[in-house]
């Protein structure tokens, strides 16, 4: 399949995909807002299946249809202690889920679990931006105005720091100890190329939002992707030069805000890395007067087993801090309404709320 | 459980192949159907398409197999046909003996998949068919560019011979892998058949040809096809619908005869003496003679698409040809290279190379001058 034509624009309306490798679930609206650590999509596979006979605790006969007992449907989500089937009659009789999972289907008068989800792949937004469209359990699009580059290579690492560049007239662009002072420290620096693993391990210790250089040799890439900071190599595997429209945009950009966007968890796919520096002064989403949590927001749960879901807050529960009588330190706490038989009381800071741009 | 498992993929059923009788036929088709219907989810185009042509689709491995099963019925009984198709993704080798097919993928390409060959060689491995000074790291670049642009062509003798020498990694792997080495080493192979766009991108056809010679190596007296349009894939597509038509094709020079290559099989002897004499008469009745030397590549240039004859006159004791009768002459269509004696030396059924990279790198250019370029006029002939 062809790579997309457009490989840097200098300035304009840089559209970024984040799609999963394979099918999985969206977590994004179409005009959502997105932070730069906001989930865009996740896949998950659930490791462990088991099925579970309701006949005798319903006291019914093999003959029976017992899709007419249950109280849950195929697809649902089901927690423990949560009644998935009942009796009526002149003896009530009920099941309860013994463990969390989710209700796939009737087999041979069993019912068929699955449950243990084991996250395999996930997709962040990398760089705020606006959803501006969503691809059906693939992910979505991310939209902004600014500088864009598409790079090459990338050790799968995410930053992002202010713009700078070392002294591309002094010992031809390359970076070397000479390069390593304390204004790396948070900024992304770009260069020709560097030839020495010990300078990319010693510049680690000024934990650098990034580097970007126009080159790498083949034997520094393993030491690359040790590295906890984003390196993104954008024209070539080797040594040489940084191409000039790269360069040419970089240093246009300097002193703004740059985002690296790697990401290698697809498995045999090649993602090429991103190079993002949006026009604008970026605010974080929290800090956003719009993203006031309250009741009737839309949020979305960020962890545990309902992560990913979407719903509606009903109820804000307020906790206790260390100046109250009570012993135990309580958090605030929110009540969500996922859908119309789906409610969950859980940490005000394990939600987000979703900003719908209009 | 089909009620169940239906509702989060679909199913395709097919014969069970363990059953007695049932054969792998259906089970293929069922496989086919299977990656049809995969592919025509993931390019919906493919369904388009299918359904105003009334056409079948299949996979490409499926397609070159044909056209060498096919390919199989044109050469002598119980000789076999070696495909060999280097792809971006995957290499295919397909060995084929009256008309019963062995078709074995590797995923080793000189494309997208390229980078998979640093997890079988390390690049000092991957030196050793490179005839210039380079260093490992260099090539390991080259490899991880390609793997990152895979559309690249090489653009100069250097990176056209890097290409080459892991596309000849690749192939040995394949036939060390797939355990092919019997019908290379006992002269029961006839044709050799090259295919993708590494050995049709050549600036000289006898690159193609070397690349064979080196990375197969099979005694005994081997015709070499290439597929210098990229029509095999086709060719065996069309074959599911029209097998005269395919058949008709495949026996016109729609492929380029290469020439025909004779590797003796020689216990033990002095590096450029004569271990046989041969005779070869053209339609006109002119004869010429030939000593053949050891321990090079010897060729006898001759006219393309011409018939002539080869007789033996003299094999000395040492010498075996398998495969071939040598009390007989044996007539013959000659190839865009003539007949070619690839007497060199072997080891544990590979071609020996000097352990020293510089000797390695005379070897190698001594032996690229032996074979000659394609086109050699007849003056130059009569010096061979």
């Amino acid at each position: 399949m062809p790579e997309e034509a457009v490989h840097i624009i200098s300035s304009g309306t840089v559209r970024c995909a984040r799609l999963l490798s394979e099918d999985g679930t969206v977590v994004v609206f179409k005009g959502q807002m997105a932070d730069p650590t906001t989930q865009i999509a996740f896949r998950k596979i659930w490791s462990r299946h088991f099925s579970l006979n309701i006949l005798d605790a319903l006291d019914l006969d093999p003959a029976d249809n017992i899709r007419e007992f249950l109280t849950i449907k195929e697809g649902d989500f089901v927690s423990i202690g949560e009644q998935i089937a009942k009796r009526e009659g002149k003896r009530k009789l009920s099941v309860t889920a013994k463990a969390s999972g989710r209700f796939l289907g009737i087999s041979a008068n069993r019912l068929i679990f699955e449950s243990d989800p084991v996250d395999i792949e996930s997709r962040d937004a990398g760089v705020p931006g606006v959803v501006t469209d969503i691809v059906n359990t693939r992910g979505a699009y991310l939209e902004t105005s600014g500088s864009y580059i598409k790079g090459l290579w990338g050790n799968g690492e995410c930053g992002q720091g202010i713009l700078l560049s070392i002294d591309m007239e002094k010992n031809n662009g390359i970076f070397d100890l000479d390069s390593i002072s304390v204004d790396l420290a948070g900024a992304v620096v770009f260069a020709n190329t560097c030839t020495d693993a010990n300078v990319l391990k010693t510049a680690a210790k000024m934990t650098p939002g990034g580097l970007i250089f126009g080159s790498l040799p083949s034997y520094l890439l393993p030491v690359a992707v040790s590295l906890p900071f984003p390196i993104i190599v954008t024209d070539w595997i080797g040594t040489g030069k940084i191409s000039n429209p790269v360069h040419l945009t970089l240093g246009e950009n300097i002193i703004k805000f740059a985002y690296l966007y790697s990401d290698n968890s697809a498995l045999g796919k090649l993602i090429r890395p991103e190079i993002i520096i949006p026009q604008d002064e970026y605010i974080p989403e929290k800090e956003n007067p719009l993203n006031h949590l309250g009741i009737g927001s839309q949020v979305r749960i960020i962890e545990g087993f309902y992560g990913g879901e979407l719903g509606i807050v009903v109820d804000i529960l307020p906790g206790n801090d260390e100046n109250s009588d009570n012993t135990e330190i309580a958090p605030d706490q929110v009540k969500i309404c996922i859908d119309e038989e789906t409610y969950v009381t859980l940490p005000k800071n394990n939600v987000e709320v979703i900003n719908l741009k209009s | 459980m089909e009620r169940v498992f239906s509702q989060i993929t679909d199913i395709s059923f097919s014969t069970n192949v363990l059953e007695s009788g049932s054969g792998v036929q259906p089970t293929l088709n069922g496989l086919m159907n299977v990656l049809r219907k995969d592919l025509e989810s993931r390019a919906p185009g493919f369904r388009i398409l299918r359904e105003k042509t009334k056409c079948s689709v299949i996979p490409g491995e499926f397609a070159f197999g044909r056209t060498i099963r096919l390919m199989s019925r044109l050469i002598r009984q119980n000789r076999h046909i070696l495909g060999i198709d280097i792809g971006a993704h995957q290499t295919i080798l397909a060995d084929a003996v009256n008309l019963a097919l062995s078709l074995h993928t590797l995923p080793l390409g000189i494309g997208n998949n390229i980078g998979n060959l640093l997890s079988e060689y390390t690049p000092s491995d991957l030196q050793s068919w490179i005839s210039f000074q380079i260093k490992s790291a260099e090539i390991q670049d080259y490899i991880l560019n390609k793997s990152y642009y895979p559309d690249l062509i090489p653009a100069n003798k250097y990176s056209a011979e890097i290409e080459l020498a892991l596309a000849r990694a690749i192939v040995m792997k394949g036939i060390e892998n797939e355990s092919l080495s019997a019908i290379l080493s006992d002269g029961s192979l006839a044709m050799v058949f090259l295919s993708g766009a590494v050995l049709r991108n050549v600036e000289d056809p006898g690159e193609a040809l070397l690349f064979a010679m080196d990375s197969l190596a099979p005694v005994g007296m081997v015709d070499y096809l290439l597929d210098m349009n990229g029509l095999s894939g086709a060719i065996g597509t069309l074959a599911h619908l029209n097998p005269v038509l395919a058949s008709q094709i495949t026996s016109t020079s729609a492929y380029l005869n290469l020439g025909k290559v004779i590797r003796p099989s020689v216990r033990s002897e002095q590096p450029g003496k004569s271990i046989m004499a041969v005779s070869v008469r053209d339609d006109a009745g002119n004869t010429r003679k030939y000593d053949i030397p050891f321990n090079r590549i010897y060729r006898i240039p001759l006219e393309y698409g011409k018939n002539y004859e080869l007789e033996w006159t003299k094999i000395s004791h040492n010498v075996t040809i398998p495969g071939v009768k040598t009390w007989a002459p044996a007539g013959f269509k000659s190839g865009c290279f003539g007949l070619v004696f690839d007497t060199r030396e072997e080891k544990d059924g590979k071609i020996k190379l000097p352990k020293e990279k510089a000797a390695r790198d005379k070897k190698l250019q001594s032996w690229r001058t032996e074979l000659g370029p394609w086109l050699v006029k007849q003056e130059e002939e009569s010096h061979a």
